[in-house]
């Protein structure tokens, strides 16, 4: 449990997010209707990053670490990954495949917190 | 001037309807468009520039809302008018409301005529060609896109994998030169016409991004699935089937369209308005423009992510399959 009572961080954004879809979006006002179903889905992302961050933490450690970029902080291996892509490291059609089952394994993190309603197919 | 109305504003720039009332008792609506002077895109238009291609796409016969008067400045700021043409622009609404299904029959000729006269307009022979952006002579449209998006992608100061390898392969499977350069239009699709629900199309709107470069550009543009709102399946902007659109186009144009070259520029167009949207929520990061909207294109950016790593298999697939 946090030192912090509740509502919790997740029960203070789902309190806005439900503010804002059943009061504040019951409006005649077309554009300021948009822009509060805007902000409620903005926080539930954000609900959604809360609720996930650590388990996909752990799953972009593996698979940064099963392509060869293991140790220290995973954005700095990230955005070695990136440079090595740029500077033809990933040119050859076996390395190409292993950085394109990453890339795309980190695109569905990202989706599933994101947009989970997003169809990504089989 | 009997009314003036804020129809968007925002960091950059602005658009304003302004009714107008003359001696003679005509009235007259029309949309000003303005500079808000914040600098936010690269390789977008400036007023004026804006207002000589649309200007010229009217003369050319393309569905455009007419120009009025010439290019001025407006309490300091650039801005020019045109007339207020009404229709409907939300995505969403065209594609799925059955208030428009007799418009969406309409639209898939109306979109191929429209597109086809923007690319027989002569810019050179307008002047548009020092006003607008292009292929230096002796380089491909492609390479001057890989130069800017490589740019854009490294102002981000983000890592994206994805993007790294879908722009790697891209530049590394550059297809042949383009046969021939046209006016481009930069950003033609729904959500950027207006939409009579019986009449269909009434007017492309959005020229900021137009620019001279491979006709095919805007043809595959129209079928990115962001474009499609929800009307996945049909992938000419969620209107009609991918084959429809194209034909529609030829027909319409004259010109024969390369399906691999399409197939191609679909992949390139995810990248492009994957990081376009990056772009967005950084004008409202910066604080120059602070929106809800802008912020969440930050997190929509995922999702062309996906669709250019699945255009680009696909692609290969397809390439392996002869």
């Amino acid at each position: 449990m946090s030192l912090h009572d509740r509502p919790t961080v997740s029960e203070l954004l789902a309190a806005v997010r439900e503010y804002l879809t059943r009061e504040v979006a019951a409006t005649d006002d077309r554009r300021a209707r948009f822009r509060a179903l805007i902000a409620a889905n903005v926080l539930a992302v954000a609900e959604r990053e809360l609720q996930r961050g650590e388990a996909d933490a752990v799953a972009e450690d593996d698979a940064l670490a099963r392509l060869g970029y293991a140790g220290g902080d995973a954005d700095a291996r990230r955005r070695a990954l990136c440079a090595d892509i740029r500077a033809g490291g990933y040119d050859a059609d076996a390395r190409f495949d292993g950085a394109f089952a990453y890339a795309r394994a980190m695109v569905l993190r990202k989706l599933a917190v994101a947009n989970p309603r997003y169809d990504v197919g089989a | 001037m009997r009314t003036l109305r804020l129809l968007a504003g925002g960091a950059s720039q602005e658009a304003w309807a302004v009714g107008l009332a003359f001696d003679a008792g005509d009235e007259l609506t029309l949309v000003m468009r303005r500079d808000m002077g914040g600098v936010l895109n690269f390789a977008t238009l400036s007023r004026a520039a804006e207002f000589a291609v649309i200007a010229t796409a009217y003369a050319g016969g393309v569905p455009v809302p007419k120009p009025y008067f010439e290019p001025c400045e407006i309490a300091g700021k650039p801005a020019f008018f045109m007339e207020f043409v009404t229709g409907e622009a939300v995505g969403r609404r065209l594609v799925t409301d059955p208030a428009f299904a007799e418009a969406r029959a309409l639209l898939p000729e109306q979109l191929a005529e429209a597109l086809a006269a923007i690319h027989r307009i002569d810019y050179r022979a307008a002047g548009l060609g020092e006003l607008l952006g292009g292929p230096a002579p002796g380089r491909s449209a492609l390479s001057v896109e890989f130069e800017r998006l490589y740019a854009e992608l490294d102002s981000l100061d983000e890592a994206h994998p994805a993007l790294e390898l879908a722009l790697r392969w891209l530049s590394r499977n550059e297809p042949p030169r383009e046969s021939e350069t046209t006016l481009v239009h930069g950003d033609f699709r729904i959500g950027n016409v207006l939409v009579d629900p019986q009449r269909g199309l009434r007017a492309v709107l959005d020229w900021e991004f137009c620019h001279y470069g491979d006709p095919h550009e805007d043809v595959a543009w129209v079928c990115l699935r962001a474009w499609r709102f929800g009307n996945v399946a049909l992938e000419a902007g969620g209107i009609a089937p991918r084959e429809t659109w194209l034909q529609a186009y030829e027909r319409a144009s004259g010109r024969a369209i390369d399906r691999t070259r399409i197939a191609y520029l679909e992949v390139l167009g995810n990248v492009k308005w994957a990081i376009g949207a990056a772009m967005q929520a950084r004008r409202h990061l910066s604080g120059l423009e602070p929106s809800i909207e802008l912020a969440s294109l930050g997190r929509l950016a995922a999702e062309m992510e996906f669709e250019a790593l699945r255009t680009l298999a696909a692609y290969r697939a397809m390439e392996r399959v002869g």
